[in-house]
């Protein structure tokens, strides 16, 4: 944790609305994504990632600073959210992602063809990854992120974090191969 | 080629393609993996293709609102909390109490007939029950069944302040004071009809927030006139 967000987190302790907003500001994007690619629609992920920051509200007053980037924490505390979120609802955590990012505008920016194919695939291969493999492969495919990142983030090891992605990447080349095939 | 040693190399791949360099270029720098490799790296690039999804600005903006409202109402339970404890522990009910201890002590040394001691404690204990009465229903809640008198005691404070100014401040003070108990309900879990009043200040969906509180509106929601974000309503509901 560098100081900047040290000096965030203890100001929203101190109940510094203004930090709090720049927390939310700050991390929004990378919880949603995680968010999204984990629940099945646009609302459900926005209302889920809005829970993430009140849960991180409720847990400032006990939370002890590891050195860990405060990311690392919302997304425990994400992870557990979507875990309860599936248990209450009694739902798989089988996604249907294709119609939500196409509707998106980024999605219709892309060109609906190539955004199409590319969506496919990916929603197929995700269904057939574990939730650590799906983790790495939002963080290091779609957010770009490197192996340190996302080992510290998601705290593991740069190896088992090339572990997981490798074998994400074999289910995603198996689907591409049924594709084929089909 | 232990699995270790490929992750390495696929991982490099990956890097190395990132930094600009070509997939054929990248390949051929480990030839014997060829075959293993591609299929992973086109997979990898297929995943790069797929669009960050983004999210719409009602839902940060509503999620943001959310957050804040969040932080005003755990900061108000505090104080609550706060307020409730220094009564509690160091409050007029105490000092009240030690008050007629010191009496009854007082009248205890003097030479009154003991017909009149037992009319003065008799008189002393009448005054200090309906005293406490009232100071316990002071922080009764929705359903408690102190909580008639304490609506009782606020409407004759009400009735009895003249000066307009001071009237109308006390019956904010009320006004919030009815928020707080809906909050302490919702922290406690306790299933209660409450009723408030306030300015709704979001709208999101089924969820509105009316003075800091979000409040579920149902099917069988009775909603009278325009209720736009801004105006004042009177809310009859449960916790």
């Amino acid at each position: 944790m560098d100081i900047n967000e040290k000096a965030l987190l203890h100001r929203a302790q101190a109940g510094d609305r203004g930090a709090a907003g720049t927390l939310f500001e700050s991390y929004y994007q990378e919880i949603y994504t995680y968010i999204f690619y984990r629940v099945s629609d646009t609302f459900t992920a926005e209302t889920l990632t809005a829970v993430v920051f009140i849960r991180m509200l409720g847990r400032l007053p006990t939370f002890f600073d590891q050195g860990k980037p405060i990311l690392s924490w919302l997304y425990t505390i994400a992870r557990q959210l979507v875990i309860d979120y599936y248990r209450t609802h009694e739902r798989s955590d089988q996604l249907s992602l294709k119609e939500h990012l196409l509707g998106s505008d980024q999605g219709q920016s892309e060109g609906p063809v190539q955004s199409r194919d590319s969506l496919d695939c990916f929603q197929g291969a995700m269904r057939h990854l574990n939730e650590q493999q799906k983790h790495v492969i939002i963080l290091r495919l779609i957010e770009g992120r490197s192996i340190q990142d996302i080992a510290e983030l998601i705290n593991k090891s740069d190896h088992t974090v090339r572990s997981l992605q490798s074998r994400a990447l074999h289910s995603l080349e198996k689907v591409v191969e049924m594709e084929e095939v089909i | 080629m232990n699995r270790y040693k490929f992750d390495l190399i696929l991982e490099d791949c990956l890097s190395r393609i990132d930094r600009g360099e070509s997939l054929q270029d990248v390949l051929d720098s480990y030839p014997a993996l060829n075959g293993r490799l591609e299929p992973l790296v086109r997979a990898a690039l297929m995943g790069r293709r797929v669009p960050k999804p983004v999210p719409s600005k009602d839902g940060f903006r509503m999620g943001k609102i959310m957050l804040l409202a969040e932080m005003n109402n755990m900061q108000r339970v505090n104080y609550n909390k706060q307020k409730r404890s220094r009564l509690a522990s160091s409050g007029l009910t105490e000092r009240w109490l030690g008050g007629v201890v010191k009496l009854f002590q007082v009248k205890r040394t003097t030479s009154l007939k003991p017909v009149y001691r037992f009319a003065v404690v008799g008189l002393v204990l009448i005054m200090l029950a309906g005293f406490l009465t009232v100071n316990a229903s002071a922080s009764s809640l929705p359903g408690d069944p102190l909580y008639d008198l304490k609506l009782g005691v606020e409407q004759t404070r009400l009735f009895l302040t003249f000066d307009q100014e001071a009237k109308q401040d006390l019956a904010l003070r009320f006004e919030e004071e009815r928020v707080s108990e809906v909050e302490i309900l919702l922290e406690a879990g306790r299933q209660e009809e409450v009723e408030f009043a306030g300015v709704i200040e979001q709208k999101f969906e089924s969820i509105w927030v009316i003075k800091g509180v979000s409040v579920q509106i149902a099917p069988i929601t009775e909603l009278k006139g325009d209720l736009e974000i801004g105006s004042v309503v009177d809310v009859a509901a449960t916790t």
